[in-house]
This record gives C-alpha cells, structure tokens and sequence, in this order.
C-alpha cells in the first residue's frame, strides 16, 4: 500500500520534471537566437570613435567629425556652394596653423577637409591645386615646348586663380595636476577668405575639452 | 505597572507617527521634467515610412524620419521630445532632434544621420558622431544637414551614449 503510494509520487514526480524540462525546452527554442557577444578581437579600431589609446588631444573621431562639420556648414554657405557659376578655392595646409601644445601633422585635417568637400561638393565648387602649381608648370612648358600635344581639353592662357582660400588655427589651454591629471581644451578655426578683397565670406569652429591621467604621447 | 509599559510603548509610536507625517507634509520638489518610460515601451506601431527586414519578422521595422536610441545603456535614460525636418532653398535637407536627458546626472551622447533616397539607399555616407553634453533634466538639440541635394527622401537619427 505504501509502496503504491511511494510509486505514485514518484511517477507524479517524474512527470513533473519532464513536464518542467519540456516547458525549459520549449522556451529555449522561444529565444530569438541572438548571439548577443562581442565580436573577434581585431587591431583596428573604429575611425569614428575613440580607440584603445585615448589622449586629451585631437584623435580621429574628432578629425572625423570636425570635418563633417566644416564640410557640410561650407555646403550650406550660399557664396561657396551656392554661385551660378562655381567658385575656384584652395583647400590646403599653407595658410593653417598649429598653435597648439598638441603635436600633430595639421596636413591630416586639411587633406581630409579638402577630399571631404571635393567630394559633396560634387561640382558645386572647383578646387585649385596650389600645392603642386610646379607639377602643371612642367606639364604647360613640354606642351608649349611641342614635346607633348595639348592633351584633350587644350590649352589656356594662364593656370587657374582661386576665389577664397582656406586658413584656420589651432589653439589649446593646458591644465595640469601635480597628481597627473591632465586637462585640455581645444578650439580649432576655419576660415574661407575672399582672394581679392580680404572678406572672410566663411567661418566656422570645433571644441573640446578633454581630461585624463594617462600622458598619451601624440607623435 | 502595566500603564507605565503601555505609556511607554506609545510614545515612541505616536512620535514615528508625527515624524512620518511631518515627512508627508515636506513639499520636496522634483525637478522637472520627469520621465515615464511606460509610455515609450508602449510604443504605437510606426507611422510612415519604415525600414523592413528582407526576411519578415527577423527584425522589427524602423520608423524613419526618426530618433532610435540604440545604445542600451541609454534606453531608459533619455527621451526624445521631438524630431524634425525641413527642405532647404538649395534641397538639402536640415534634421533636427531634441532630446530630454531624464536623469539626475549630466550624460553625453552621440548622434549622427543616416540620409536615404526614395529606393531607401543612403543618398550620402552616414554624418561624424556629434557629441552631445546633455545636463541633468536638461534638453539639448542635435541638428545636422545633408549635402545630397533633392535626393534626400528620408532620415534616420542614431543616438548612443557619448564614448
């Protein structure tokens, strides 16, 4: 008599458990199948966001989004990208300074800026390469020479002027603990300036401040 | 003997009683505004125009011509108040997002803009992350500009906690 009763809990037992384990089951296969983990590590990092190594002074994302920002506020500019007939300008580094205490290669911003806009501009707006003027001079003295012909498009009196060219700065504000920390805050200027009368007809700006302890060292 | 107990029993009662009432009448003002989040995961189905998955049902639509907030560790931290868009003479399109930080904290954000054509085709590579400082039950506004021109149909804003 016992013996059935112990039985009959024990098969209610076991029933109770498969039933458990098949409602588990069944909520298992329920899950969206999302494999919800970070990925394979890789070294490269996203552009767009600050990396592994992290300073108080311009990085790429701020590269990124600095020139975003430049570019399509130049767009927006009726004087730039807004002419009838497009106007010519110079995107280069010649005319920007570093006056910061940061080290950095400024051609990584202008070189940026300049593809940047070329590129959104899509003809909106000409581009004068004064940088490499001696490359066109040696290419318009052998056509003018007869060692070459004139190429497809022919020639012209004189190589391209500029409308409005580019300058800027960049400028920081140090702040320094005796325990390490670090704090810097940078302002970073552009300009478009009209080649014959000297009106900015554009400007812009991006700041930042950022503090750390680590003393990254930008090279 | 048994009145002195009782007395004395009381008297630290009716005190915590006083103590919680004068701690009812403490007009403490939150600051505004407050959020509920009940509402948002109570989402109404979208409107307009949506991003669907190429498999129906693998993943939800997204609305465009709006705020997604993707960053979970933000979810129930900001509201977005507004969104909005406008043609400019040139046809580039303005975007414009207002968020509200909920909290009780200064959060940063980031934010940038996918902007798509009628085939729902980016017309141009998706904007820079603008970073955002919103202060505690403060709004702050993201706003940014296309440069494709007419092509622009439609936008899409992604908002994820500042990194």
């Amino acid at each position: 008599m016992l013996g059935d009763i112990g039985d009959r809990r024990g098969s209610g037992i076991s029933a109770f458990a498969l039933a458990l384990g098949a409602a588990v089951l069944v909520a298992g296969c329920q899950t969206t199948g999302v494999q919800n983990v970070a990925g394979t590590p890789t070294n490269y990092q996203d552009t767009r966001t600050a990396g592994l190594v992290r300073g108080t002074g311009i990085e790429s994302q701020d590269i990124k989004s600095m020139v975003d920002k430049m570019v399509r506020h130049m767009l927006a500019n009726p004087t730039l990208a807004g002419a009838a007939e497009p106007p010519r300008v110079i995107v280069d580094s010649a005319y920007f300074e570093n006056q910061s205490s940061q080290r950095i290669d400024k051609d990584v911003l202008t070189d940026r800026l300049a593809t940047q806009l070329q590129i959104s501009a899509n003809g909106r707006i000409l581009f004068v390469n004064r940088e490499r003027a001696d490359m066109v001079e040696k290419e318009r003295a052998l056509k003018r020479a007869g060692k070459t012909d004139t190429g497809t498009v022919g020639l012209t009196q004189a190589v391209a002027g500029a409308d409005y060219r580019l300058s800027g700065r960049i400028t920081s504000l140090d702040q320094r603990t005796r325990s390490g920390v670090q704090q810097r805050y940078m302002n970073i200027v552009f300009r478009m300036t009209d080649l014959e009368n000297g009106i900015t007809v554009w400007a812009n700006q991006y700041d930042f401040k950022k503090a750390g302890q680590d003393d990254v060292v930008y090279r | 003997m048994n009145g002195k107990s009782t007395f004395g029993t009381l008297v630290p009662v009716v005190a915590l009683l006083a103590f919680a009432l004068a701690g009812c009448q403490h007009a403490r003002v939150a600051p505004a505004p407050q959020c509920d989040f009940r509402a948002i995961k109570a989402k109404a189905p979208a409107q307009g125009p949506v991003l669907v998955p190429l498999v129906p049902g693998s993943a939800e639509a997204m609305p465009l011509n709006a705020v997604n907030i993707m960053d979970a560790a933000i979810t129930n931290k900001i509201v977005v108040q507004s969104t909005n868009a406008r043609r400019e003479a040139n046809g580039d399109v303005s975007v414009f997002a207002r968020l509200l930080n909920c909290t009780d904290f200064a959060l940063q954000l980031e934010a940038r803009t996918h902007f798509l054509d009628g085939a729902q085709i980016d017309a141009e590579p998706v904007t820079a992350w603008t970073r955002l400082h919103a202060t505690a039950h403060g709004f702050v506004a993201y706003t940014t500009r296309s440069t494709a021109g007419p092509a622009v149909e439609s936008y899409l804003i992604e908002v994820r906690e500042g990194r």
